[in-house]
């Protein structure tokens, strides 16, 4: 009861008339003065929606093979339907790229959601509770860090074969979440002697309250932050660990770093054409571009004490 | 210092030790040598009986690894479960190729940060604009999407070598290692060139820059003498704890050019199936990161000797 009454005094200004504005409403007003940060942000918001209905808008079935141009790739063009043209043995590009598309974004983000959710816990705990759980958790967190994300990635798919389309964003996210278990536990641990939190102790708090209703929402930037960071570099590993050649198979479900890899390596059929290696590289590098800069705008925008 | 230096070599100790402990699990539970009798039961159980014994295969994990670890200082890594050939000299031979890689790729990534980002900081206008957008483009790409490029664009010129063509000695070295570690490297400067530049720019402000230039010195005496060293402590702090993230780009370069470093090897190991040689590659992997994360530990300290204070 006594904690309701605190809440309720901190709610005190606005009911008081004096309009707030609260730091969402100042990090979007610093997020609007940032042009190239929006750009960013909506190509990311189109790389999602393409790869949420990209079985809806591919103009081919991801294996169907035009036999026609086997060892005569088409160039890109508006009039043979095939707009990015085909590969060496025949397939639709512009279909593989939609299916590969898919795969990069949904992989990152689902990589980044359970990579958040794990990081909160596990550097909550840590910040929160501080001393030995702290160095214990710190002390593992760079174990696991010393492995190669790739390596990882390797000896999971020796398991099995033929991997779902989830194997890989989990696998990461069991390994990328000490990314977020730093960010939070950095700023519950300096939060944590703060002022508003020992009042939130004085008045008799308990700890998941003082968690989740005032260390977690303060730390919800540096949390996005991470997250988006994540889908970053998920999406990159992800990208490797098919270009290596274990990922899905290609044809039925394309990776962006199958096609890339399919593109450096030459066929005995016919030259690899240049847009062949063009097109998955230069939309690789637009989206991971994107999300890379635009967490970094995210961070100025969230975090403007620590960006200066 | 000396407690400091202690305390790093002892955190770089417990790092390898972790890796192992969890790998040789790991490995342990998921791989059993043993696949490789499954098409002649009857027939080889002399052979199978045999393998079991040497590796202890029907203790538990745990008794396992005691058995593995105390084996250690007397027989190395031993043999191969799988095909039982000796694992020292290959692991060895196989992490001097990625250790030079390494080493070679964070030479130039050292260097070229700071050139970059002292260059960035200090002119601003265009020039800086060029030079932090190829920053980002170049950290953004993967490392094998920077290699492929590479690849494509140079390897027809016959001026390098990849890890299947002939040859031997220092030249041939140079023509082996260069690609892969300006590939390593690139991504790595995009990444680090900003630490520096952000650093070299809110150290120009600090009151002792100040100081530096009101008493006369020159403004390239005033930043290599005095603003540059305080200006690399965040950036290797920060090399400092991404070092597993530079070894898996490693193992990117080193597919992309087919050098036979610890990628290759490990890629070969994993088809084989062999939970000893996996662990062993593994530890290898950790002792790589651990000594690099060590010698950064010790640059840090040098470079601002109030970290190593008790």
């Amino acid at each position: 009861m006594q904690a309701d009454e605190s809440i309720e005094l901190a709610d005190a200004p606005r009911r008081s008339g004096v309009r707030s504005h609260g730091p969402w409403r100042q990090a979007a007003t610093r997020f609007r003065r940032r042009p190239l940060g929006v750009a960013a942000l909506l190509v990311v918001g189109a790389f999602v929606v393409v790869a949420v209905i990209a079985p809806r808008i591919t103009p081919y079935a991801g294996h169907e093979l035009f036999f026609q141009f086997l060892g005569h790739p088409q160039p890109p063009s508006l009039h043979h339907g095939h707009l990015l043209g085909t590969d060496v043995i025949g397939h639709d590009l512009l279909t593989q790229l939609l299916w590969a598309i898919r795969e990069s974004v949904l992989g990152g983000i689902g990589c980044a959601l359970g990579a958040t959710v794990i990081g909160v816990a596990v550097g909550g705990v840590a910040g929160y509770l501080g001393g030995v759980v702290d160095s214990a958790l710190s002390w593992m967190t760079s174990v696991i860090v010393a492995v190669p994300a790739i390596v990882v990635l390797l000896i999971v798919v020796a398991e099995k074969s033929p991997l779902p389309l989830w194997a890989f964003p989990t696998v990461l996210a069991l390994y990328l979440w000490t990314y977020v278990a730093r960010a939070v536990r950095a700023s519950f641990a300096t939060l944590r002697t703060r002022e508003f939190v020992e009042a939130a102790h004085a008045s008799g708090a308990s700890p998941l309250r003082i968690v989740f209703r005032h260390l977690l929402p303060n730390a919800t930037g540096a949390v996005l932050v991470a997250a988006t960071g994540i889908v970053g570099q998920s999406t990159a590993i992800i990208a490797t660990a098919d270009f290596f050649g274990y990922g899905n198979q290609q044809s039925d479900r394309p990776t962006l770093g199958g096609l890339i890899s399919n593109a450096a390596v030459r066929s005995p059929i016919a030259p690899t054409p240049w847009w062949v290696w063009v097109v998955p590289i230069v939309t690789l590098g637009l989206l991971l571009v994107c999300v890379n800069f635009a967490a970094d705008v995210l961070d100025d925008v969230l975090e403007p004490v620590r960006a200066g | 210092m000396i407690v400091y230096t202690l305390r790093r070599l002892a955190f770089a100790v417990s790092l390898v030790w972790g890796t192992t402990f969890l790998a040789f699990v790991a490995f342990g539970l998921s791989f059993d040598p043993l696949w490789q009798f499954a098409l002649c039961r009857p027939g080889c159980d002399p052979e199978r009986n045999a393998l079991i014994a040497q590796f202890h295969l029907h203790d538990s994990i745990l008794q396992r690894y005691w058995i593995w670890l105390s084996g250690l200082p007397r027989h190395g890594f031993g043999n191969a479960s799988v095909s039982s050939y000796p694992i020292g000299p290959e692991l060895v031979h196989a992490a001097g190729v990625t250790a030079q890689l390494m080493a070679l790729g964070i030479v130039l990534t050292l260097v070229f940060s700071v050139a970059v980002g002292v260059v960035s900081a200090r002119r601003g206008g265009p020039l800086d604009g060029v030079l932090r957008l190829l920053a980002y483009v170049s950290w953004s790409l993967p490392t094998f999407v920077t290699g492929v490029l590479l690849a494509l664009w140079l390897l027809p010129t016959n001026w390098f070598a990849t890890g299947v063509s002939p040859g031997s000695g220092a030249g041939h070295w140079i023509r082996l290692m260069a690609l892969p570690a300006v590939t390593l490297s690139l991504g790595l400067i995009g990444l680090y060139s900003r630490y520096v530049r952000t650093a070299m720019r809110s150290e120009l402000r600090r009151p002792y820059a100040v100081v530096a230039r009101a008493k006369g010195l020159g403004e390239s005496r005033v930043v290599y003498r005095h603003a540059l060293r305080n200006s690399l402590v965040p950036f290797v702090s920060v090399l400092a704890l991404d070092l597993g993230a530079v070894l898996g780009a490693c193992f990117a370069a080193e597919w992309v050019f087919r050098l036979n470093g610890l990628a290759t090897f490990f890629i070969h190991s994993m088809s084989n199936a062999d939970p000893f040689v996996l662990t062993a590659i593994i530890a290898m992997v950790a002792v790589v990161v651990a000594a690099f994360s060590f010698a950064t530990d010790l640059l840090v300290a040098w470079l601002d000797p109030r970290i190593a204070l008790p």
